[in-house]
């Protein structure tokens, strides 16, 4: 093979950042804390301080944020184009989510009949 | 002739082109996913009369579920970096544990599925479990295609050894482990935890 063709054949595909086996096998430790953590507080009925709902809740977010960091490699090496296309796509995704049910509780509330909708209003709305 | 300088700068631009083509892809699957999960959280209460998901799930068979993708997710990763170093054997080790572990993952879920048919809590019981099918099976046909790609980029990088253009589809393969997994742990979250909560 000839010079030329055999740089070719070695250039490989670097982006800037690619992770190591270091911050993979953080974020992988990161994971696994927050899902035990989330399946014992929900399995063994563990006494929360607070909400139990609400700590599981944040349990996934900030697993969500690990694996974007560590396993997607969202940093401060991200270009810009892909910053701005996942601060859309989220967007979008919360106005899509909370939108459906902020609509569905109301639309269940007008569907009731009369009474039961003054009792429920007594009894959950004040 | 191209210089070495030259072939790194078209790979490079060529590499931000697939990869914002992947990119795109991946966040409108994000919009499907999101349409899901409302569509469940709003049914998660019509059971129907019939049964809810405290009755149905069992949390200790969701964890075997869910650690079993976790760890393909960071094997994935290992892949692609054994690819980027251009250590083929390890990239194809890495590749062929993650396929057994998504094959694991799918027939746990399969054999999931099949009990609660078999059960009587199929997805035309209630609008609960039409939504929780319809959610989790998106899901696993996900997982399913991209068992399959790995099948292919397994053939690919044992064929033609790590070219550009098979560290190019194990880099896209990886993305797309990976974004399944992040999926997945908003089901675990939402579908499965908060069905005991």
């Amino acid at each position: 093979m000839s010079g030329p063709m055999q740089e070719q054949m070695n250039i490989r595909p670097v982006p800037a950042y690619t992770g190591s086996v270091l911050s993979y096998s953080v974020g992988f430790i990161g994971s696994l804390i927050c899902t035990f953590a989330a399946y014992a507080i929900v399995a063994y009925h563990l006494p929360m301080p607070f909400s139990a709902l609400g700590i599981v809740v944040s349990l996934a977010i900030i697993q969500f944020v690990i694996q974007l960091m560590l396993f997607l490699h969202i940093g401060r090496h991200t270009p810009t184009w892909r910053m701005a296309a996942l601060a859309f796509a989220f967007i979008t995704v919360i106005i899509l989510v909370v939108g459906s049910l902020w609509i569905m509780y109301n639309l269940n509330l007008r569907m009731m009949m009369p009474d039961a909708q003054m009792e429920y209003m007594l009894r959950d709305a004040g | 002739m191209l210089t070495h300088e030259q072939h790194v700068q078209i790979e490079k631009a060529r590499m931000d082109e697939t990869m914002f083509g992947f990119w795109m892809y991946i966040l409108s699957d994000c919009f499907i996913f999101a349409c899901l999960f409302a569509t469940f959280v709003i049914l998660r209460n019509n059971t129907f009369g019939s049964a809810s998901g405290s009755e149905i799930f069992s949390l200790s068979f969701v964890l075997k579920e869910t650690l079993i993708l976790l760890t393909s997710s960071f094997t994935v990763g290992l892949a692609m970096l054994a690819g980027y170093r251009g250590k083929r054997g390890w990239t194809l080790v890495m590749l062929g544990v993650t396929l057994v572990l998504g094959i694991a993952f799918l027939a746990l879920e399969i054999n999931e599925f099949r009990i609660l048919i078999l059960e009587g809590h199929g997805p035309s019981a209630s609008g609960f479990l039409s939504s929780y099918f319809t959610l989790v099976g998106t899901h696993g046909l996900h997982v399913t295609l991209g068992s399959v790609w790995m099948v292919l980029v397994m053939i690919w990088i044992a064929a033609r050894s790590l070219t550009k253009t098979n560290v190019r589809r194990l880099v896209l393969l990886s993305l797309f482990w990976h974004f399944l997994d992040i999926i997945w742990i908003f089901i675990f979250t939402i579908v499965y935890l908060m069905a005991f909560l």
